[in-house]
């Protein structure tokens, strides 16, 4: 229960925080003014309308169409996607690599334990500027150039240009695509449904239900094989068709996802050391299996454990992604905080629009882990 | 009913690393009755008994249960500990689920149990030892005799043939040991073979058929409870007797 001693200590923090606020606010707001003011005094431009002025340059990859006509705020978004792009991949791939890195790092087996725990150590104890430089040098320098491009099954190529996928062109199946994935996701649901309430009331699944799920399957295969696929092809100098990933790409990810992947195995394991030996014993006296006491009894209370220092490598990820500017991929960094602010020397406007960006990115991930905190905290041991 | 689980072990033999924990024990232990196992502190009792379930791997020496050989083949090793309960010194329920669901985890798991049969199982459990108010608390909420009245219930909710018991009441206050021994003692009427590790010489001397006096990784007295306290055979055992009181 909260007394009125507690309820008088709130109110008197919430004061405080209100008043350091307003403090900050205050003090922002005459920085911002006599930035501007000095601005005018040396007759620099100021203001947001260059956002719908003219670029004039290219961009070397980007998620939406961009050419030398677009506005500085189209090349804005396309920085924005490109960032997101380069911090979504390496999350989920370091976080993929370092779940499994990290329940290596205890597994009964000692070779495992010893290669894992070899991996970390060399890894995460070497600068992240050197790995990206070295695989940067490993990609341009060892990799073949595109006439000797290695072909991956023959509708794949890796060389010194980059990294050359298939990728579906969606023309006019568009609309037949998107159904037909509605309607296996849809199928799914059900079958998931079902599936469920047969195990609750501990019977076999029904039959409909695998037909659901294998009909839904079936519905997803045809679907990726009835993609019109642009295969790579080589004509001239380079590929034509499908998807090009660039060098400073491939190992900007390839950087972060191996980087980040040692500490998340680091915190993946110390997670799952949290859980008492006693508990997992527990577990197996009743007899259940080494696969369900790791799912069941050591991976919920690990995740208490587990996912804030975890979060907190998120937001590394996050703000590390800016380091394409160094291999010279072109992310916001690159794009507006480089060429464009070179260009239009709008200063304040375009630090404070890219540090604005990576504030609400940490922002977010801080917010969704308070979340989680606060869903686990009710089952505090 | 069907014929109580005996428990056979001979010359078992463990060490950790250099260090011979177990030095060749063999005996039999009586289905559908309670053993009492005692011992100075570090004489091999908890590791004897974490053998029993194959939670400790041992080099030498053969366990059979109930006729089926514990080995050290996952699955067959799994489905033996289906029949064999354990309650443990630190009880280790799961912190994360409710004491319910502590209980219902492995009949919902390995039996397959519907959520609903499951929970009425358990609730009719938590009713015998005591604990059905507290069903939906958390572990932390509970004092330790409560605990171990909850992890009492969760070993029964698989309805083992034998139960192993290591030190059960040696983490709680008096008042506490009083309310588990009391449903171990329940527990002891009901026919289920039991093996308890034990200093509770009261409790030993009410419902233990038989006694084994461990020291230095030996068993070296099997006796009636009766005649093991009023008149030990060996002197390691009088003298134990002689520290830990009189029952
Ligand atoms: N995991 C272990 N590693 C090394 N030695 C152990 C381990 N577990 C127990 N021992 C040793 O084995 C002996 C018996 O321990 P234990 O079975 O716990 O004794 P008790 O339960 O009778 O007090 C002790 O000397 C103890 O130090
Ligand atoms: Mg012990």
């Amino acid at each position: 229960m909260i007394g009125p001693r507690q309820r008088r200590a709130k109110r008197v923090a919430f004061i405080q925080q209100a008043l350091v606020l307003l403090a900050v606010g205050l003090l922002a707001v005459l920085i911002a003014r006599n930035t501007v003011i000095n601005l005018q005094a040396r007759g620099l431009a100021s203001g947001f309308d260059f956002l719908w002025q003219e670029a004039g340059f290219k961009i070397a990859f980007a998620l939406i169409p961009v050419d030398a006509t677009s506005t500085y705020g189209r090349v804005f978004v396309a920085g924005l996607l490109n960032s997101l792009l380069i911090a979504a991949l390496g999350i989920i791939a370091a976080t993929l690599l370092g779940f499994l890195l990290g329940i290596a790092r205890v597994s009964p087996s000692p070779p495992l334990r010893f290669l894992t725990r070899g991996y970390v150590e060399l890894v995460r104890n070497l600068p992240l500027l050197l790995h990206l430089l070295l695989w940067q040098a490993v990609i341009l320098r060892s990799l073949p150039t595109v006439k000797d491009a290695i072909g991956l099954g023959g509708i794949a190529f890796l060389s010194n240009r980059g990294l050359y996928l298939p990728m579906p062109l969606l023309g006019n199946q568009a609309n037949l695509l998107l159904s037909a994935l509605g309607a296996a996701a849809v199928m799914a649901a059900i079958a998931w449904i079902l599936h469920r309430r047969a195990r609750s009331h501990g019977e076999a699944p029904p039959l409909l239900a695998r037909g659901l799920s294998a009909g839904s399957l079936l519905l997803l295969v045809l679907v990726l094989i009835g993609l019109d696929w642009q295969v790579p092809q080589l004509s001239g100098f380079d590929y034509r068709g499908g998807l090009k990933l660039m060098p400073e790409f491939v190992s900007l990810i390839a950087a972060l996802t191996l980087y980040n992947a040692a500490f998340i195995a680091e915190i993946v394991r110390a997670g799952i050391q949290s859980v008492d030996k006693g508990q997992r014993e527990a577990a197996a006296a009743l007899g259940l299996s080494s696969r369900q006491i790791l799912r069941l009894v050591i991976v919920p209370p690990a995740l208490r454990v587990i996912v804030p220092p975890i979060a907190n490598q998120y937001t590394h990820i996050i703000k590390a992604s800016s380091l394409a500017t160094v291999v010279g991929f072109p992310d916001l960094v690159n794009v507006f905080l480089g060429t464009s602010l070179n260009q239009t020397g709008r200063a304040v406007e375009i630090v404070a629009m890219t540090a604005a960006v990576y504030l609400v990115l940490c922002a977010a991930v801080a917010l969704a882990t308070e979340a989680f905190n606060r869903r686990v905290a009710l089952v505090e041991r | 009913m069907t014929a109580p689980t005996s428990i056979k072990v001979r010359s078992l033999s463990k060490w950790f690393g250099s260090w011979r924990a177990l030095q060749g024990v063999s005996v039999d232990i009586e289905g559908g009755a309670c053993t009492v196992l005692c011992g100075p502190s570090g004489s091999g009792k908890s590791t004897f008994l974490r053998c029993l379930n194959g939670l400790e791997e041992w080099q030498t020496g053969e366990i059979e249960i109930g006729g089926i050989a514990v080995g050290d083949q996952p699955r067959a090793l799994t489905r033996l500990r289906r029949d064999v309960g354990m309650v443990f010194q630190s009880f280790n329920l799961f912190p994360h689920l409710s004491v319910l669901d502590n209980v219902t985890l492995a009949p919902r798991r390995l039996l397959h149990r519907r959520r609903k049969d499951a929970e009425e199982q358990a609730m009719r459990l938590l009713q015998r030892v005591g604990v059905a108010r507290q069903a939906d608390k958390l572990p932390a909420g509970l004092s330790g005799g409560q605990k171990q009245r909850v992890a009492i219930a969760r070993a029964l909710a698989m309805e083992p043939k034998v139960l192993l018991f290591d030190e059960p009441t040696s983490a709680l206050d008096p008042e506490s040991v009083k309310e588990v021994l009391d449903v171990m003692i329940e527990l002891a009427k009901g026919g289920t073979t039991m093996v308890v590790v034990t200093h509770e010489m009261g409790f030993a001397r009410r419902v233990a058929s038989r006694v084994l006096f461990m020291d230095k990784g030996r068993i070296v007295e099997t006796a009636e409870p009766e005649a093991f306290f009023t008149c030990p055979c060996s002197e390691r055992a009088k003298s134990f007797l002689a520290d830990i009181g009189p029952p």
